[in-house]
């Protein structure tokens, strides 16, 4: 056998045959090798990030949930009697169940108000109006005016005797209350200004309906569907995903409510607005119980994921994709 | 002109001398004693002939003497060969504008009474003293710094402050409050020593009583003439509609109403492990003042003024009377646009007030304990608290030798009110009670609290009565 043959056989071989040799080729494996080095240290600062502010400090609060720790003292080891404290009914040993309320109710009455108000927004706004670019800077613009900011503004807002929300129910013939100082009113006042920030799921819900195929509403149409037949059974349907994506993002976002509280209430008045994440940061910062913080973080975090696990696998049922992608 | 070339043997003796010379320098670095020209201001009372009706007659007054001595003023710190640098944390009650006090005025002249340290000035702002607390868990705190509240108590208790006992002499800690170095002593250890004093007396609207006809508060009121005046000070409009409160009750700052009557707060002067609210003299003060916001309706629910804060509604002028503290002093003089004074508040069986603690602390991990306590002892010495007292920051003295300063050149003097109203409340006046896990405390405390006074949602016996079982359950299970 000569070289020639050889030469002349691999020459010969189809590109696929050659394109697997490329690959072991010792020089080209070590670019390969070259490049698998460089992939990891552009992803490095990322890692290195992720291990020290944000897997690091959960593992070590998973440690700290199993003790008795202050922030100033070495930590002392005390199994789980923190979780079972968290979980007492006595509001003396915990306020876990009230502020897990409170959250929940502000969390269910505020995500689907805010969502639907998106949603009926965005409709609107997809309609061919007059000034439709001024409208729709003008609905998102609530959206991005910081936490703090729209705090104070609501204060002003809800203050029983000069709020502009009084003033409204007062045309009405209603002696409006005093909202955030009303252990009953605090609340539902919460879950209103949350609205203020419906922009944001308006912006996200205007681009899925853009993305509507118009030839799927041409095509209802000749079938003879309607306008209620063709938003219930065309847009609704292709925005499925849109909904999903907020109704999910929406959820976790607001079981961290803590800036308006924080702000307006305090918690008060008697609790009533103590949110979770309110409650889990007096309990670090200004009890210095970081172990029992540290489980009541923990616990959340179980609750948040549970709870967003049950909407993902409920989606298979609601939410429709046109590649069929999750009911594969 | 010749020119020498410079020689391996020439270079290193030039060197070596430089160096003796520095190390020389350096061992010079001892400060020397400055010659400065100092106002000293003295109050004496001194015979006057003055005319009484007149009649030239020799009468007795009090006057302030300023003087301009020339004074020698050494500085107080160690010497250190190097130089370092400190971090100060320090907050202004009024706002960004008090801060120059210390930039512009007291660190200046700390640095130039000792050479070699200089400091950085951190302004205390938002949850400073969380931020304090994670830099102490970092061992990267400030050096020395103002402390109070449950981060103050928290530091103390776990040992992140210098103990101060051996620093300052018994005669030093003389001139200070008890009370004040009862709150700062934990576990037999003093661990801050008083930045000033802020106090409670009555503050009154002159245009409101003159309105009224009424006369102007004295030494001798009583809780009656208190009511009294409160009732004719409360205006309301044809519709009804309250347009001028009597007085504003403050709930979270109550407790020297229980002991003006002789009842308690608690069981101790400080770190109470009992809360006594619930005893018959100490209800009986607390009913006093719930029957001024529920029964007569003389004072404003919170929601009533939601859109000023407790501390703000006597500059509103819709308040006849209100219970001010001396922190505020500054703040009345820039606001109130109406006649106002100040004067002792009433009495039933005595005469009690009560008094906060602010101090500041040296970080156990300081970068120079030396430095650090010159720092400390420059901020809260004689002419560090007569530049707090008289400057913007305008903030009662916690050293009784600086008291008349206060009652004579303090803004509140020069704008001609009775600041002395605060001085005399000083000397009877009790610890802010705190008990011992305060915060949790609070934390059980608060909401009942909330909802007798501010929402009103829960009477006052029933809301006292669960209030104090909850917190001696808790309590008796810490203590």
């Amino acid at each position: 056998m000569s070289s020639e043959s050889l030469t002349g056989d691999a020459a010969r071989r189809p590109a696929q045959q050659r394109h697997s040799k490329f690959l072991f080729w010792p020089s080209q494996r070590s670019m390969k090798q070259q490049e698998e080095i460089a992939s990891w240290i552009f992803i490095l600062p990322w890692i290195i990030g992720f291990i020290c502010f944000t897997a690091g400090p959960m593992l070590t609060s998973l440690y700290l949930s199993l003790t008795e720790a202050t922030m100033l003292e070495p930590p002392k080891f005390i199994g789980l009697l923190n979780y079972r404290n968290l979980f007492s009914f006595d509001e003396v040993t915990s306020l876990f169940w009230r502020t897990l309320y409170n959250t929940s109710y502000y969390v269910f009455l505020s995500v689907p108000l805010g969502l639907i108000l998106g949603f009926l927004i965005a409709l609107l706004l997809n309609q061919n109006i007059k000034f439709r670019g001024i409208f729709r800077t003008i609905y998102y613009l609530p959206s991005i005016i910081p936490g703090v900011a729209v705090a104070l503004l609501w204060i002003l807002i809800f203050n029983r005797q000069f709020g502009v929300l009084n003033v409204i129910l007062s045309w009405v013939g209603i002696n409006g209350p005093a909202w955030l100082y009303d252990e009953t009113w605090a609340k539902p006042a919460l879950v209103i200004m949350s609205l203020w920030g419906s922009g944001g799921p308006m912006l996200i819900f205007l681009a899925g309906l853009q993305g509507i195929p118009t030839e799927l509403f041409d095509a209802a149409k000749v079938d003879g569907a309607g306008s209620w037949q063709r938003f219930w059974h065309v847009t609704i349907p292709m925005v499925s995903p849109t909904i999903f994506f907020v109704l999910v993002t929406g959820i976790i976002g607001s079981f961290q409510v803590f800036t308006t509280t924080y702000v307006m209430t305090q918690g008060g008045p008697a609790n009533s607005t103590m949110m979770y994440v309110l409650y889990l940061f007096n309990l670090a910062f200004q009890q210095f119980r970081m172990g029992y913080a540290s489980a009541l973080g923990w616990v959340y975090f179980v609750i948040i994921m549970l709870l967003t696990m049950l909407i993902l696998r409920s989606s298979a049922l609601w939410v429709y994709y046109e590649s069929g992608a999750m009911g594969d | 002109m010749v020119t020498r070339p410079m020689t391996r043997r020439r270079f290193l003796g030039g060197a070596a001398l430089g160096a003796v010379g520095a190390v020389l320098a350096a061992c010079g670095a001892t400060p020397t004693p400055q010659v400065v020209e100092k106002v000293v201001t003295s109050v004496v009372e001194k015979e006057v002939t003055k005319l009484v009706e007149g009649t030239p007659q020799v009468v007795k007054e009090t006057v302030v003497v300023k003087e301009t001595v020339v004074q020698e003023v050494v500085a107080t710190a160690a010497p250190t060969a190097k130089p370092v640098e400190l971090r100060f944390e320090d907050e202004a009650e009024i706002g960004p504008e008090g801060f120059k006090v210390f930039t512009d005025v007291l660190i200046p002249k700390f640095q130039q009474l000792n050479p070699g340290i200089t400091v950085k000035f951190e302004p205390a702002t938002g949850d400073w003293s969380q931020k304090i607390t994670a830099e102490m868990a970092a061992g990267d705190a400030p050096d020395v710094m103002v402390a109070y509240g449950n981060a103050a108590r928290q530091w103390m208790e776990s040992g992140q402050l210098l103990p101060l006992e051996d620093v300052f002499t018994k005669d030093e800690l003389v001139d200070f409050y008890d009370e004040q170095l009862i709150a700062f002593n934990v576990n037999n250890h003093l661990y801050e020593i008083p930045k000033y004093v802020s106090t409670i007396v009555l503050a009154y609207n002159k245009d409101a009583f003159d309105k009224a006809g009424l006369k102007y508060p004295d030494d001798s009121w009583t809780w009656d003439d208190f009511l009294m005046a409160v009732e004719k000070l409360t205006v309301k409009d044809s519709s009804g509609k309250t347009t001028q409160w009597g007085y504003r009750v403050m709930q979270n700052y109550i407790a020297h109403w229980p002991w003006q009557n002789g009842g308690e707060w608690m069981d101790k002067e400080a770190m109470g492990t009992k809360i006594l609210i619930d005893q018959p003299k100490s209800m009986e003060a607390l009913k006093f003042n719930w029957d001024i916001q529920f029964t007569y309706k003389y004072s404003p629910m919170a929601q009533d003024m939601e859109q000023v804060g407790a501390f703000d509604t006597f500059q509103t002028g819709k308040l006849g009377l209100a219970e001010a503290h001396s922190w505020q002093v500054t703040d009345y003089i820039a606001r109130n646009n109406f006649k106002y004074d100040y004067a002792l508040l009433p009495q039933k069986e005595k005469r009690v007030g009560q008094i906060f603690a602010d101090g500041y602390g040296i970080f156990k991990g300081t970068k120079d304990k030396n430095a650090s306590i010159a720092l400390l002892k420059f901020m809260t010495g004689p002419d560090a608290e007569r530049e707090m007292c008289t400057s913007v920051l305008g903030l009662q003295p916690s050293r009784k030798s600086v008291a008349s300063v206060w009652d004579t050149l303090s803004q509140g003097a020069k704008a001609g009110v009775n600041v002395q109203a605060f001085s005399q409340m000083a000397k009877v006046a009790r610890l802010d009670p705190y008990f011992k896990n305060n915060a949790k405390v609070r934390e059980i405390f608060n909401p009942i609290w909330d909802s007798i006074w501010v929402t009103g949602k829960v009477g006052l016996e029933e809301g006292v009565a669960e209030l104090v079982k909850k917190v001696n359950d808790y309590l008796a299970t810490v203590s």
